[in-house]
């Protein structure tokens, strides 16, 4: 694998840089910070939640977390300045009760935007559904558009078979619980997850994309940008927790978002070493690496705090040049975006959907 | 049938942009491939495809058109869907011209659309299903869906009606879930099942059984059998994501599948044989991503690949993995035991052999000729248990009674080094390590009395193979030797029964080589090996604990011109002599067997390869006892085996460390006796010496005398607590508190006392 890293390299005539009020803790955004959509984490004690939170949000080596004390009230992490996506999460202690009258129901589900129910695959997962059922009743009733969702987690201490069953078993239990309970119209998503490997990242990724509502956009956006490229296939990255916001519409392959996960290390890692700047990460960071695969794994910066990783072949990268060309489109077109979720967020009534399709300038030279 | 001998014909379709679906006509005639930027129609013809119509003309660069999926309309011929990355779903027909090709556009998906299909009577209705997790209805009547389905929170990647139910339809999603619904009660969804681990990227109804197949990202095919309950019927694992699947018409068990990823090929799988494809096309160049059966033929199939290209296949010159394998296969059991397994082939017709008593041996009944029908083919299994006299292994041996390092210990402290003969000195450690229940040490003492006991053998060089007919006289003899002292597992009478039933069903003596040999032992009839079926071919690899068996190669084997033949009953012949000498004398001298010098041609194995190899696994796994026990043993008999010196000599040291730990000196001292490198004979004469500390300050004592600390100039420290004078000569002392002093006074001390004379330290204790 030859490797070439570019970091820092001059973007031609397309230098100007982008607003930095992309909403990263820029002040105006602290005052509706309420308004920010929730996503809590809740599950038996000891099933993994805070780990979780630690691996994907902090960088925590998944060994260091069997040394992480229990939780023993809400903490809330809001990833507001740290990454792009905007929200908070909340990591509740296993043995939180709802019958008691310090838990205000209607404040922790009200502004919800998702609830994460953690079940330990490798424990006796009865316990734990009783308990997710009263959780997702509670909260379904006070805030019927959460989005449910289950990780059935340290998934890498079972055979892939046992996977597939507790799988099953849980999903069918769920379900039917709920439809016992009245309330069949609730749709849950399983996730099979563990903190070794990319599993929960994915999952996490999943998850954040539902509570983004230019998620279509964006995902049309690179449909474009990887058709007119020639590239297979492409991730707009949160940088610090390395969960894809969006992608293209062909499947994601595990590995190949391994590969541009660790990519993203890499090119972090080296650029702090010999980078003169002060920040690893900022708007010229660009890096290439060619596989003996006779695969390239590209990566530009679209803003502070997201990445785009794009594999092609490499015969594809022969036009570098249009590639650049219309990764600078492509650039644009997300700065609008969420140029107009800013100005949304300003005069709240201001529909986004409409203005968006226009937005995207979507120009391709070949 | 013209079509039948067509042959596989392939055409580039684009310069730019590949196809991403593919879809075949009502009648069979013409096919659809749809891409991010291209929606052409080919006609299919008998030695090609032309292009008859290019829906995207313009170099328009609309998303709507940019396609994920294409879908034939399956009663009009000239309606079509496609579904665009933008969530557009769009309906053409044919018939019109120009810009009016596009009949209607939906654009109701928030995202990618990666699925649309028609309802297979009612030509007006299709479904559509989106990455946004909906599945959407559309009536050709009207510009709007007709109703929505919110399926799940995750994509919806296909949909398929079912053939026999009308209106049923199956839909497969991202979180691995099957979702059956009635399109009359879209409310509620008739059946859901969690099908796959992973996202599921396909899914297609049998034509005539109730079976659904599914294609997953965990890289496995698995067929539901939909009656009532969804139950798994058969689960097939591919080696990567399965990117779509379709049932072969005709062939009840046989469905095609190509992968998302890596995998260019199309495979074509029998379900009741899951591990290997029934057959294979491996013309595309990069990823396969659409794939086809030309209406009800199951000998044509078409696929479209990101290299650009669509291929028209012919069945028959698809490639068969399964004709390339290699049907035999033979393993070691933990305890030594044998499991061999082969086909029971059905052998083509053979030659006579005249004029030679061997024929009546060698002649066949013509069986079944072959179908493709693998699964018809038989096979037999043998599981053979090493004669418990022969070798390390008895059934009744206290195996675990004995702790790995008591093991250890006792043959440590038994095994011997020199003896009149080499035979002996194996014999002997053979029998100490069976006693302390190491079967494989004492297999390989027994091995090594086998092959370097007999000066005969390990004079002689080995020679290398010098033509096929030799190197099958040689695999005959490999195979004859071992199979000598193995035994079948259960009893004799079994063994009969089962050879009886063989030879009941075949009408003949139609056993490879194995089964005959039981089948002669058993039955007291001379043993004549003249089918080099599965022959042991490379012993090397048995340091992997396995047996590789040779790929058959009948017609080789059958094939050969009369004097090899005659040749080799020669040969055999030589065998059979031997054989009935060695039951006559009915010893453990097995040595008698191995005299190979009267037979012409040498055996061309190397075994002086396979006990280094054997020695080197042994010290591999662990054990650097037996491997180093049986170099020093062998004397001058080692330089026959190509071990590198560095590595005895590192076995030396191991040996002789592990020796010292278990305070084995004694044992270990004769052991650097006996090693002839210098590194290792020096370890007698350095570190002999024990170092004395001055009690006073820590600090080594050096210098001649070992009273006087040269550090603090006293002699404190080395004084006896009895008669408090210095002490020049063997100094005693507790470990506990540190004093001592004559060795005389303090035994005369303490046969009254029990406490230290110092300082009261509790000394006997």
């Amino acid at each position: 694998m030859s490797y070439q890293d570019d970091d820092e390299e001059q973007m031609g005539p397309h230098s100007e840089s982008f607003p930095k009020d992309f909403g990263y803790g820029h002040s105006p955004r602290e005052a509706n910070l309420e308004s920010k959509p929730r996503i809590l984490l809740m599950g038996l004690r000891r099933s993994g939640k805070s780990s979780i939170q630690k691996v994907v949000f902090h960088k925590m080596s998944p060994n260091e977390t069997l040394f992480l004390p229990s939780t023993c009230e809400i903490v809330k992490d809001d990833i507001n300045n740290s990454s792009f996506v905007q929200f908070q999460i909340w990591d509740f202690p296993g043995q939180i009760d709802f019958i008691d009258p310090t838990f205000d129901s209607d404040m922790i589900f009200g502004g919800c935007g998702a609830l994460i129910f953690v079940i330990d695959a490798k424990d006796d997962y009865n316990e734990a559904l009783t308990k997710f059922k009263n959780t997702v009743t509670k909260a379904y009733k006070v805030n019927p558009r959460i989005k449910f969702e289950v990780f059935i987690h340290k998934v890498d201490g079972i055979s892939d078979d046992s996977k597939m069953e507790s799988q099953r078993d849980i999903h069918q239990r769920a379900t039917d619980d709920l439809s016992d309970a009245g309330l069949h119209q609730i749709r849950l998503s399983f996730h099979l997850t563990s903190i070794y490997d990319h599993s929960i990242f994915e999952a996490f990724s999943k998850v954040v994309q539902k509570l983004i509502p230019q998620l279509p956009t964006l995902e049309n956006l690179l449909n474009i940008f990887i058709s007119n490229s020639g590239i297979e296939k492409a991730f707009l990255f949160d940088v610090v927790s390395k969960i894809y916001i969006a992608t293209d519409c062909s499947p994601v392959d595990m590995q190949s978002y391994e590969l541009c996960c660790d990519m993203i290390d890499v090119a972090i890692d080296l650029s702090s070493i010999y980078s003169t700047e002060e920040e690893a990460f900022d708007n010229k960071t660009s890096s290439l690496i060619k596989l003996n695969n006779s695969t390239v794994l590209y990566l530009r910066e679209v803003n502070k705090f997201l990445a785009l990783v794009c594999i092609l072949r490499e015969e594809n990268f022969n036009k570098q040049g249009v590639i650049d060309y219309n990764f600078l489109c492509f650039r644009d077109a997300i700065g609008q975006v969420f140029e107009l979720k800013i100005r949304a967020t300003k005069h709240m009534d201001e529909d986004i959907e409409v203005s968006l399709m226009e937005s995207p300038n979507d120009s391709v030279v070949f | 049938m013209t079509e039948l001998s067509s042959s596989t014909v392939s055409l580039r379709i684009c310069q730019e942009g590949h196809a991403n679906a593919l879809s075949m006509s009502k009648d069979s005639s013409q096919i659809a491939v749809a891409g991010r930027s291209l929606l052409k129609v080919y006609s299919i013809e008998h030695d090609g495809f032309i292009e008859s119509c290019n829906l995207r003309a313009g170099k328009s660069q609309n998303l709507s058109y940019s396609s994920n999926d294409v879908t034939w309309c399956p009663t009009d011929t000239n309606i079509l869907a496609t579904a665009a990355t933008n969530g557009v779903i769009s309906i053409w027909d044919l018939s019109k011209f120009g810009r009016q090709k596009q009949l209607l556009t939906y654009s109701e998906h928030e995202r990618t659309a990666h699925t649309v299909t028609f309802h297979p009577t009612e030509q007006a209705l299709l479904l559509s299903g989106s990455q946004d997790g909906t599945i959407k209805c559309f009536d050709l009547k009207n510009t709007n869906s007709v109703f929505t389905i919110y399926s799940n929170s995750e994509g919806v990647r296909d949909i398929k009606f079912s053939p026999l139910t009308t209106n049923v339809f199956a839909a497969v999603s991202e979180n691995g879930t099957v979702q059956m619904y009635d399109i009359r009660k879209y409310e509620k969804c008739l059946l859901q099942f969690t099908a796959h681990s992973g996202a599921i990227y396909c899914c297609d109804w049998h034509p005539v059984q109730n079976w659904l197949a599914t294609g997953s990202r965990d890289k496995q095919i698995k067929i539901w059998n939909m009656e009532n309950k969804a139950s798994l019927e058969y689960t097939i694992s591919t080696i990567a994501v399965v990117g779509r699947v379709k049932w072969r018409p005709e062939k009840i068990h046989q469905i095609a599948s190509c992968a998302l990823l890596v995998d260019n090929s199309v495979h074509v799988w029998d379900i009741r044989r899951p591990y290997m494809p029934y057959a294979s096309f491996n013309e595309h160049t990069n990823i396969t991503t659409g794939i086809a059966w030309k209406g009800n033929n199951p000998q044509i199939l078409l696929s479209t690949s990101k290299d650009s290209t669509i291929f028209k296949h012919a069945f028959k010159d698809a490639s068969k993995p399964s004709s390339r394998a290699n049907p035999q296969g033979a393993t070691f059991g933990p305890a030594g035991d044998l499991f061999f397994s082969m086909k029971l082939k059905l052998q083509p017709p053979q030659q006579t052999p005249r004029g030679s008593k061997v024929s009546s041996i060698l002649s066949r009944q013509k069986s079944v000729s072959t179908t493709d029908q693998f699964h018809i083919a038989q096979s037999a299994s043998f599981k053979l248990l090493l004669k418990p006299s022969a070798t390390g292994y008895n059934c009744e041996v206290k195996a675990g009674k004995y702790k790995e390092s008591d093991g250890m210990i006792g043959c440590a402290k038994e095994y011997i080094f020199r003896a009149k003969t080499l035979a002996e000195v194996c014999e002997y450690n053979s029998l100490v390590s069976k006693k302390y229940g190491r079967h494989t040490a004492s297999t390989l003492w027994n091995f090594i009395k086998l092959f370097y006991g007999s000066k005969e053998f390990t004079n002689r060089k080995p020679i290398q193979r010098t033509s096929f007919s030799n190197q099958k006289n040689n695999n005959r003899r490999i195979i004859s030797k071992p199979l000598k002292t193995l035994e079948k597992s259960e009893s004799k009478t079994d063994l009969n029964g089962s050879c009886k039933e063989v030879d009941s069903r075949r009408g003949s003596r139609d056993f490879d080589s194995i089964s005959r040999i039981y089948y002669s032992r058993v039955s007291n009839q001379p043993v004549i090996l003249e089918n080099s079926e599965g022959p042991f071919d490379d012993y090397r690899s048995l340091r992997d604990g396995f047996l590789y068996v040779g790929p058959h190669d009948v017609t080789t084997a059958l094939s050969l011109p009369e004097a090899t033949l005659h040749h080799d009953f020669q040969a055999a012949r030589h065998h059979e002599d031997m054989k009935t000498d060695h039951d006559d004398t009915l010893t453990q001298d097995v040595v008698s067997v191995l005299k190979v010098p009267i037979v012409p041609q040498v055996p061309m194995w190397e075994p002086h390869q396979v006990i280094a190899d054997c020695l080197h696994l042994q010290a591999d796994v662990g054990d650097v006892q037996t491997p180093l026990c049986i170099f020093v043993a062998l004397g001058q008999a080692r330089k026959e085996l190509p071990i590198d010196e560095e590595t005895v000599e590192f076995w030396f040291h191991a040996y002789i460390d592990l020796l010292q730990r278990y305070k084995l000196w004694n044992q270990a001292a004769e052991i650097i006796k006996l090693s002839w490198f210098q590194s290792v004979k020096e370890l007698n004469q350095q570190s002999t010496s024990v170092h004395t500390s001055c009690g006073k300050c820590n600090r080594q004592i050096l210098g001649n005398v070992g009273w006087l600390c040269s550090n603090c100039k006293t002699t404190d420290c080395s004084k006896c607590v009895v008669c408090s004078l210095v002490v020049k000569g063997l100094y005693v002392w507790c470990q506990g508190c540190g004093h001592g002093g004559h060795m005389q006074h303090i035994k005369e001390y303490f046969t009254k006392n029990s406490r230290c004379p110092k300082c009261g330290h509790c000394c006997e204790l």
